[in-house]
Order: C-alpha cells, then structure tokens, then sequence
C-alpha cells in the first residue's frame, strides 16, 4: 500500500515540475528576450537603416520616444492597428541600438484617459470617427530633459517616409552635431514597399472595365445621334404644314422610343460590368479553394490505392 | 534505437491512411483556410498581396483539427486495450511518445502543406512579400506541433475517444483563448492587470499573431519549442506511470 502511494505521487510532483519548469523558462525568455526578434521581410521592414543606427546609437542623452495611439477605437480600421504595430517595431528597433539612452512608451488613449489626454490635447490630433463622439489617437512624441518633438497625427500614407521622420526627430531633440550626421540624415532612404497592392487584380478589373466602355461608348454614341435627329425632326416639324407634321410626329414617337430602348440598354451593359468584375473575385475564390481539397483528395486516393494494392492490412508491428 | 522510433513512426503515421476520417479532416481543414484567407475580411476590398486573414485564423483553426488528429494517439490503445501489447514491446516509453507526436504532427503538416495554392494565387494576384509568407509558414509548423504535444499529451490522460477530443479541444481554445483581449475584459477587476498580462504571454495567439508581417519573435520560437518538449516530458511520465501501475 505504502509503496503504490509512492509510486502514484511522485509521477504528479514530476508533473507540476515540468510546468513549473516551462513557466519559469518562459517569463525568463520573455523578459530577456522580448526585443530579439528576426527579421524575414523581403525587405528588412522591420530593421532600422545603416544611417538611422547610427544617429541613435549617437544619442547621448536620455529620451524618451512616447507612441499614443487609441487601439479600442482603431480596432474597426485593421490596416490602422497593423501600421501601429509596425511603427511600435520600429521605435524598438531605436531603443535597441541607443545603448539605453532612447526608451519607448506606448500609451494607449481612449475616451476616459483623462489627464494624460490633457497634457497632449493642445500637440495631437484627434480625429473624430463616423458615427460615434469619439476621437482617434495616433501621435508620436519625442522628449528630452529641454525639448520635446511631436508628431500630431502618424499619416498612413507617408510610411515611405517614416523613418526619416523618425530619425529627425530623434536628431533634433537630442541636438546631435549638425556637421556630423547632417548626411546620414539626408540619406535615409524612402520606402516605398510596405503596401503590397494586388495588380494583377487590378489589371483584370480593369481589363474588364475597359472591354465594357467600348460597349456602352457606342451606346452613348448612338444616343447623342438620336438626340440629334430628334432635334433636326422636331425644326422640320415646326416648318412645314399640316399633313407633314403628322408623319413627323410619328417619327418623333419612334425615336423617342428607340433612345428609350438604348438607355435601357446601357443600363443592362453597366449592370452586367458589375456582375463580371464580382465573378471575377468569386471565381478567384472558388478556383482557389477548389484546388486545395481536389490535391487532398487526389493525394489521398493515390495513397490509399497504393496501400490496397500493397498490402491491404493496417501495417503491423 | 533509431529504428525503432522509425518503425512505430512509420506505423503510427500510415494508421492514419486505413481509416476515412481523417481524409474528411483534412477536406475540413483545407476549406476552412481557403475560407478564412478570403471571406472573413473580404480579401479583395482589403487588396493586399498577403495571406493575413488565413494565418490570423490558423491558431483557432488548429484547435480544432489538432484534436481530431491526435484523440486516437494514446485513447484508442487505452479503449482497445492495445496498449497492452505497445508496452510488451522492447521499445522505450520515450519512442512511443515520441513515435505518436511526430506522426500526428507530420499529419498535420502535410495539411498545412496542401494549402500552397493559396500562397499560388496571391503571388498571381499581386506581388507579395515570399520571404515573410515562408517565415510564417514554418512559425505555423511550429505551431501546429505545439498544439499536436497538447493534444496527445491529454488524449493519454483518457481511456475514451470522445473524452480525449473534448478534452484537447478545451485545452487548445483555452490556449488560444487567454491570448485575446475579449476574454481578459471579462475577467474579474481583482484580477491584477500586470498577471493577465503575463498570462497573454502564454497564449498560442499572442505568440503567433506577431509573427505575421514576417517579425518573429525569438520568444514566440522558444515559447512554441518549449510548450512541445514540456508536453513531451510530462507525456512520457504520465505513459510510465501506466506501465507500473497497470
């Protein structure tokens, strides 16, 4: 009995070591190595250029780079939390080489952070969101024991420009020598591949688009040519006498009828631009998926095919 | 040694093929993704060359396949009674842990690989950022043997299948669970927010989702690393303890 209790205690003691053990190594690795990251972008989006490095390894004074950012209220507009985390990145990636002089904070602004929203009221930018009385934070501020820099608003469309803004800033508030790092400075590169837009896509969509225009051109075409007769037949009409104008007046009939037609018509064709553009992103889709489980099922088939043919009993030991 | 972790690898893997269902899991999960990558945020209206939207999806996606794979691990024995017969067998209790998860994990990874063509039609759509995409991919690999060592661990704490797959499955959500904010707003307000925070830190989606624009994190890599061989280890005692005790 004693030694059955031994033995069923000490595999539940080994137990609670193990994740003990993996909580600890965890909270270690996480504390430690919360900035050591690896980058596998293309294009090395997330490390700070050779001349960025160098101006904030530079920095000899304290600062401290403070990112205020509403993420509850940014939570409906994707692209604007994913740009977030990216400036995040990069100001990390200051701090990293800074030698410990640049920190970061991020501060998250919403609609109830009181004081903090006082003391920068007067330097960011609230942008107010559809629908609701909230405002939108994102500003960046860059302070020093003398001077402080501020960015109002972090435009998403001037990522390219991003890091040199960054750079400046940081240059400025640390009053880096001018002579030194004034060509490092210029000499930040734009970037200008963050946004990855879908052109092929586009190119069909607007294959499409342009294949359509040459329809409805010549509907419009044909409509202003009606327009013009209908003009030219309504003069004759006033100019001439009784038994003419009535003939006229039926001719005026039918094209009023035809450009009734032909609108209707280009009507048709817009709708039907609309129907293809949207086919085009189902197909795209249905194609997709489709392919994946035709694969598996191929691959499947083909295995378990083999195995009939093999042996047909499950693998023994 | 080393061919014996082959020859149950080789058993334990091709079992997987005898049986339908988990042809009818992998259908699953490979219209899932393709349906994660272009419905949950329209693909097109977002018009970006990326695969976000299917490896955002792929933790809670994986909580739920995962389990499927690896309920039969060590329950199906523990039902039939063949575990028996595993444990006359001059092979170690470490193999055959090992032997199950490598199995269940390469399962999954072949899932994982039979969605390509999703990457094949971003890159004909656009222009999209490959080397970040193959980052992701490998850290999602990573993942999914995560979630494969949960899963087997706890499905040898059952002796019944459908007990093995509700239990993995709740361990896999929960992982994934205390990583996101929704759930952390619910918890009660004693609850200091410094903890919750660090709970976050052990979440499979907070590891993950960083990952994403192609950033990964050493921590995430040691995170997922260390969640397989822990799981492993505490498999491995609790099999032992079987074997004593009968």
């Amino acid at each position: 009995m004693e030694s059955k209790k031994l033995k069923n205690s000490l595999p539940g003691l080994v137990l609670v070591y193990l994740a003990v053990g993996f909580l600890l190594l965890n909270l270690l690795a996480n504390s430690w190595l919360q900035r050591f990251n690896f980058d596998f972008t293309e294009n090395k989006l997330y490390t700070l250029s050779a001349n960025s490095k160098k101006i904030s390894a530079a920095v000899n004074k304290p600062i401290m780079l403070k990112l205020y950012f509403s993420k509850k209220i940014a939570k409906t507009y994707p692209y604007l939390l994913d740009y977030a985390a990216r400036v995040e990145e990069l100001l990390f990636e200051y701090q990293k080489f800074s030698n410990g002089k640049i920190r970061v904070e991020t501060i998250e602004l919403g609609p109830f952070s009181g004081a903090e929203l006082q003391l920068v009221n007067d330097q960011l930018l609230g942008i107010p969101v559809e629908g609701t009385n909230e405002e939108l934070y994102f500003g960046l501020a860059a302070i020093s024991e003398k001077t402080k820099e501020y960015i109002p608003f972090v435009e998403p469309n001037k990522e390219a420009e991003l890091e040199r803004t960054l750079s400046a800033m940081i240059y400025k508030v640390a009053t880096l020598d001018a002579s030194k790092y004034a060509a490092e400075l210029k000499s930040i590169a734009k970037r200008e591949d963050y946004a990855r837009p879908l052109t092929k896509f586009k190119e069909l969509q607007s294959y499409t688009q342009t294949k359509y225009q040459v329809r409805t051109d010549a509907l419009t075409q044909k409509l202003a040519k009606l327009k013009e007769d209908l003009a030219a037949v309504k003069t004759e009409r006033a100019n001439t006498d009784d038994q003419t104008a009535q003939q006229l007046a039926k001719d005026e009939e039918l094209i009023k009828l035809e450009m009734i037609v032909t609108k209707a018509e280009v009507k048709a064709v817009k709708e039907e631009l609309n129907r293809e553009v949207a086919d085009l992103e189902k197909n795209i889709q249905l194609l997709t998926i489709g392919i994946v489980p035709g694969f598996a099922l191929m691959l499947g088939f083909m295995l378990w095919w083999q195995r009939k043919k093999s042996c047909g009993e499950p693998v023994a030991l | 040694m080393k061919s014996k972790l082959l020859v149950l690898y080789k058993r334990e893997f091709l079992s997987y093929f005898n049986i339908t269902a988990p042809y009818a899991l992998l259908l699953t999960f490979l219209l899932l993704s393709g349906i994660s990558a272009f419905y949950f945020e329209n693909f097109f209206t977002r018009g970006q060359a990326d695969l976000l939207e299917f490896f955002t999806f792929q933790p809670w996606l994986y909580a739920l396949f995962v389990p499927a794979i690896t309920m039969r691990s060590w329950a199906e024995e523990q039902e039939k009674g063949s575990i028996e017969l595993l444990f006359s067998l001059p092979v170690s209790t470490k193999e055959m842990v090992i032997a199950k998860f490598l199995s269940a994990w390469s399962f999954v990874a072949l899932a994982l690989a039979l969605t390509f063509p999703l990457w094949l039609t971003v890159n004909y759509l656009g222009n999209p950022d490959n080397f970040a995409i193959a980052a992701s991919y490998a850290v999602s690999l990573l993942m999914a043997g995560g979630f494969v060592a949960v899963g087997v661990l706890l499905s040898s704490c059952c002796n019944n299948l459908l007990l093995a797959f509700i239990l993995s499955f709740a361990g896999c959500l929960l992982l994934n669970l205390v990583g996101i904010n929704l759930l952390i707003d619910y918890l009660p307000s004693w609850i200091s927010k410094d903890l919750l925070i660090i709970l976050k830190e052990f979440s499979v989606t907070y590891n993950f989702d960083a990952i994403n624009g192609g950033l990964v994190k050493f921590s995430s890599i040691f995170y997922f690393l260390s969640l397989i061989i822990f799981s492993l280890a505490a498999n491995t005692v609790i099999i032992d303890r079987k074997k004593v005790n009968g």
